[in-house]
């Protein structure tokens, strides 16, 4: 009897998942639905994150960009969802599809190419150690300049964001 | 059959084909902003990758980039949907054919 | 050994010549400038240059004085002084220098125009005191300067060429000078119809410069031009012009045919052979001056002992005996000239003759008088038997012209209608050119070329017609003239007409013996006349209009020998010397008795004499009736107008007079009579003065001996003084009342003599008019096609100005524009790349991406 290759078929499945969301995100009609599709994405990746011994990776991947950009999506598209032709997002551009389908397809396989013709300095991880305390040491260690500036840019998206959104104040005493 | 690295990037590149399609194609910016998304992450996969099967000479160099993945992409999300917002504020749209102000 | 033998005319180098020519040159520029100076409106300017001027003519006759007399002390052949100035024109064989020649001819015109020009200086300096600016007074004597600066240059030129500068400076200046009140209309034509008819003089003197000059080097056959002589040097040994029968000349000495000549110039005696008759011989060259000899080879030109280098002209320079040859380098670009195999020996004079076309007077001459060993004068007989139009000879032709230049000048007929009208000129003006220098010049010409003129009787005779036919018709023409200088002009034309037939003739020195006489006696006429004129205008100066015509006619004279006696004496003076009666012995009475004995001994010419000579008599009778007659109609009987106020010329118009009425009584019993006296030859002192000019102008006349000079004499005087009786029943006393104009009237040759025969009026309906005529039709083409062309031009080039703007805008402009379009064009195209959109934006980057992949990945 043959010993199930737990990994393999973890893998397969997860990116299933993940392209198979990924291409709702590209061909669905609705933004709604794309967005939601999104969400498979991301846990499928998350997926493929602890598969690649990124635990704590994987949780941040679901904690902040499902929990909290997903979440933006999906407010911004309701609140945006008052179009007409919202949901009609596939309309052609200048070249259309067809070109836009290509010129992906090139990529995609010169990428593809790429990747597999590059030969890789390999070196086999054998143990799958969890990798929060050698992330924690890092980005206090090697890592506390972007770490430190990475708040800041936090911070400044925060900001930039509350401002941009702000509806137009009227220039009066009034409040 | 054991992933390998290779598997990984093949993955990772037609994710990364499939958000271009999205940026390429979509109309509502919202869209093109998802598959902004996309193509993130299918740079954080090949991050990830590499730091588990490349030799790593700088600690978990892969890994500390995609947390910077992570909380940059959410801080431009937020900022971005913030202009959409405003855009669509404005124009009453957010069909990019519509935002044709920089033509020319 | 010579090739030739003969008479050379000898030249002895005087290196002071050129005084005689520089004071009046030098006067009139200093004049010039005086006239267009600063100060030239003050009168002290008029002093000065009147001082000038009188001292710049009296040291010119003085310096003439002083050659004629240096002249009178070489011995009689070799009297020509020489002075090489500038050599001027070398072209091919033509060598015209700037050479100045005194030979006794020239010296007597020299004499003649200082010494007669004096005492008009002294006159004009004070009778163009009024009416004159100070400026106009210094300009008239810069021209009188210049007027005789120019009639010395002509008497002393050695060549055609310079010659001709002096007879153009003659006429120019006789343009400004009879001009010279050039705001009055009359007299600026007076003055140009002098030089226009000169013009037509000196067409016909420079064409037969051009024969002469080329009938000495070819003749012509067949309508083509064949040069003669290839050698342009020969030797010629000089002797006296003796014999001159052909073939009875001993033969030249024959030296042994023998040994060439000696090849180094050293002065070594050799034992080479030389001519029999030993002893050394003499080189001479007068060519080419400036020229250096080499002789037998020599690298250097000779040398004379002292160490200066040998110059043609040379005389008698000692040669070693032998053979020589000799190499003449003019230089200046010239080719050099080879003579060879000339014996030298015996005390010999060998000359290096030039033979060939030339326009020196002395070479010519030299040429023609030269023997072969014959004893025949080749050269004369070849030019002699040259012919042009057929038949015509040369010689003959070339005469012909000359004497239209000649006539144009001294006033022969046709071109004699100058004459008159130069009266306009002032008085000083009319006394100098007409007496003294300008109208002499044409009979100098032909004395001077006498030895070419003896050559054609035909020719002699064509002149001698013409001048006859001159004196004839000028006398009757000035039988009735009313205006006073009138008279005189046509005296002054008839006495030239008696001039040329003398010369016409054959006598030379006749010819010029009246030239100085008539000098004298016209001068003194003219300025008797001058002053006469002068006293009257004064006196109607205070009072009546003031017309000059009025003043000079006669109609309105009489009596003034009351007033002005000195005046009269000097005219009558004048008078018995032109016309020999009543009274002979003046000095017209020597010239022309001298002239119709010639007339009727002549044997050159075609036509028997006597019929010249017999209308000689007749001019002569006229002469002495007319003149008279203004004597009597001026000077005697009643006054016609008013003597009141007529004052006696002052200053130094009294001295001229005198001065002038002296000559004209001792010049003509000086130069004529005085060598039958002191018993020498029984020529005249002139005649025989001016012989070594001469020769070679010896023209043959019958000799009647004393008997028929006798009679001549006395026939003359029987005319001359029935002319006087004539005038004096006529006009003298009281019988010059009223009616004696209506007497003239009614004389058959009235009209014709007041009119001058019309001949004024027949030029002007023809010549003249023919040549406005033309000066019309030139003045039409001009404007019409000449300037309708150059307007063509200027449409033209407008046409093609727009064709060039046209293709500037159209076609240059246009490509700028459609290259500043098409930028543009283009660049809206590709704008259209700027969609506004992201995503294209987004295409293109990664296009880019996957070309950078390509590039990178799969070209490697």
């Amino acid at each position: 009897m043959a010993r199930v290759d737990f990994a393999g078929v973890a893998f397969a499945v997860l990116a299933l998942l993940t392209l198979g969301s990924a291409a709702i995100v590209a061909f669905a009609r609705n933004v709604m639905h794309s967005a939601v599709a999104l969400l498979g994405t991301l846990c499928g990746v998350a997926g493929l994150y602890v598969l690649l011994s990124a635990d704590f990776l994987a949780a941040a991947q679901v904690l902040v960009y499902v929990g909290g950009t997903l979440i933006l999506f999906l407010f911004a598209a309701m609140l945006t969802a008052r179009i007409e032709h919202a949901e009609t997002s596939n309309e052609p551009l200048a070249t259309g599809r067809k070109a836009a389908a290509f010129v992906t397809i090139l990529l995609a396989f010169a990428l593809v190419t790429i990747a597999l013709d590059t030969i890789w300095p390999l070196e086999e991880k054998t143990v799958a150690l969890p990798s929060t305390a050698k992330l924690g040491h890092a980005l206090l260690g090697a890592y506390v300049l972007p770490f430190e500036l990475a708040s800041l840019v936090l911070l400044m998206a925060m900001v930039g964001a509350l401002v941009i959104a702000r509806r137009a104040v009227k220039a009066g005493p009034t409040e | 059959m054991k992933p390998t690295l290779d598997h990984y990037l093949v993955v990772s590149a037609i994710l990364f084909a499939l958000g271009l399609f999205t940026v390429i194609t979509r109309k509502n910016a919202v869209g093109i902003l998802l598959g902004v998304e996309l193509i993130l992450n299918a740079a954080a996969l090949d991050f990830v990758a590499f730091d588990h099967f490349v030799a790593e000479s700088r600690g978990p160099a892969g890994q500390v980039f995609v947390l910077f993945i992570i909380a940059f992409a959410a801080s431009e999300a937020a900022v971005a949907l913030a202009i959409v917002l405003q855009v669509y504020r404005s124009h009453r749209s957010i069909a990019v054919d519509d935002l044709t102000q920089l033509r020319n | 050994m010579p090739d030739f033998h003969g008479p050379i005319q000898h030249v002895t180098l005087a290196g002071s010549l050129w005084l005689i020519v520089i004071f009046p040159l030098a006067a009139a520029l200093v004049c010039a400038w005086a006239a267009l100076a600063r100060g030239r409106s003050r009168e002290k300017m008029r002093d000065a240059v009147a001082v000038l001027s009188m001292g710049a003519m009296g040291l010119a006759f003085a310096t003439s004085a002083y050659h004629a007399w240096a002249l009178s002390t070489l011995p009689d052949d070799e009297r020509f002084l020489l002075q090489h100035v500038w050599r001027m024109v070398r072209l091919g064989q033509l060598d015209a220098s700037f050479d100045l020649a005194l030979d006794t001819l020239s010296s007597t015109m020299t004499l003649v125009v200082t010494g007669i020009g004096l005492p008009i200086f002294v006159f004009a300096a004070t009778s163009m005191r009024d009416g004159t600016t100070p400026a106009s007074y210094a300009r008239f004597f810069a021209w009188l300067n210049a007027f005789v600066f120019a009639m010395l240059v002509l008497v002393l030129a050695d060549n055609f060429v310079l010659l001709f500068f002096g007879w153009e400076g003659v006429g120019l200046c006789s343009w400004g000078l009879i001009g010279f009140v050039w705001t009055d209309a009359a007299k600026a034509t007076a003055g140009r119809k002098v030089f226009v008819v000169n013009r037509i003089g000196d067409a016909g003197f420079v064409l037969g410069v051009a024969l002469f000059y080329w009938g000495f080097g070819g003749a012509w056959a067949d309508g083509d031009y064949v040069p003669d002589l290839n050698a342009r040097f020969s030797s010629v040994e000089v002797r006296a012009s003796s014999g001159d029968a052909d073939g009875d000349e001993a033969p030249a000495a024959k030296p042994a045919p023998t040994a060439p000549a000696d090849r180094d110039d050293e002065d070594e005696d050799r034992a080479a052979p030389i001519p029999p008759s030993n002893g050394d011989g003499f080189l001479t060259l007068t060519s080419y001056p400036g020229a250096a000899v080499f002789m037998d080879d020599a690298r250097a030109p000779m040398k004379i002992a002292g160490g200066d280098l040998v110059r043609a002209p040379f005389v008698r320079m000692p040669i070693k005996g032998g053979f020589h040859s000799f190499r003449i380098h003019p230089g200046s670009g010239l080719d050099d000239f080879l003579v060879t195999h000339v014996a030298f020996g015996g005390g010999r004079e060998i000359a290096l003759v030039a033979f060939g076309p030339t326009v020196t007077f002395r070479e010519a001459r030299d040429q023609l008088a030269a023997r072969d060993a014959h004893g025949h004068m080749t050269f004369r007989d070849a030019l002699l038997a040259k012919r042009g139009f057929g038949a015509v000879g040369l010689v003959t032709i070339a005469s012909l012209l000359l004497f239209i230049g000649a006539a144009g000048k001294s006033a022969q007929f046709p071109l004699h209608v100058w004459l008159p009208d130069a009266l306009a000129g002032p008085t000083p003006v009319s006394a100098l050119i007409h007496a003294a220098t300008m109208v002499t010049a044409g009979v100098y010409l032909i004395a001077r070329l006498g030895f070419f003129f003896a050559l054609s009787p035909a020719a002699g005779t064509a002149i001698a017609i013409v001048g006859v036919s001159t004196a004839l018709f000028a006398a009757i023409a000035g039988l009735y003239q009313y205006d006073l200088k009138r008279v005189l002009a046509y005296s002054t034309i008839s006495q030239l007409g008696l001039m040329v037939l003398a010369v016409g003739v054959g006598g030379y020195a006749t010819g010029v013996f009246h030239l100085v006489t008539h000098a004298c006696f016209k001068a003194c006429l003219f300025l008797s006349a001058g002053a006469l004129i002068h006293a009257l205008h004064q006196s109607r100066a205070e009072g009546a209009s003031h017309d000059e015509k009025h003043a000079q006619d006669v109609r309105r004279m009489g009596g003034l020998g009351r007033v002005l006696p000195r005046t009269a004496r000097a005219y009558a003076v004048g008078c018995l010397a032109m016309t020999a009666a009543p009274i002979p012995g003046l000095a017209g009475f020597w010239s022309k008795d001298d002239i119709l004995v010639r007339v009727f001994t002549a044997r050159n010419i075609v036509i028997p004499g006597a019929i010249l000579g017999g209308v000689a008599l007749v001019v002569a009778a006229m002469t002495s009736f007319y003149m008279w007659r203004t004597y009597y109609l001026a000077f005697d009987g009643e006054p016609r107008t008013p003597l009141r106020g007529v004052q006696p010329p002052e200053g130094g118009i009294p001295h001229a007079l005198a001065v002038l009425a002296g000559l004209s009584v001792i010049v003509g019993v000086l130069l004529g009579a005085s060598t039958k006296l002191i018993g020498r030859g029984g020529d005249s002192l002139l005649e025989e003065w001016l012989a070594p000019s001469l020769r070679g102008a010896e023209a043959p006349f019958a000799s009647g001996g004393a008997l028929v000079e006798w009679a001549v004499i006395a026939t003359t005087y029987a005319c001359a003084a029935g002319g006087w009786l004539l005038a004096r029943s006529r006009y003298a006393g009281r019988k010059a009342g009223d009616e004696w104009q209506a007497r003239e009237r009614r004389s058959p040759l009235f009209a014709a003599s007041t009119h001058g025969f019309w001949i004024d009026a027949i030029y002007t309906h023809t010549f003249v008019a023919l040549t406005l005529r033309v000066r019309d039709f030139a003045a039409e083409f001009d404007r019409y096609v000449i300037d309708s062309v150059v307007n063509a031009t200027g449409v033209l080039t407008r046409a093609f100005a727009w064709v060039v703007g046209r293709v500037d805008d159209d076609v240059v402009d246009g490509a700028v524009r459609a290259l500043s379009k098409g930028t543009l064009r283009a660049g809206e195209r590709i704008r259209a790349a700027q969609t506004g959109r992201v995503q294209s934006y987004v295409y293109v980057i990664v296009l880019g991406i996957l070309a950078l992949a390509f590039l990178q990945y799969w070209l490697r």
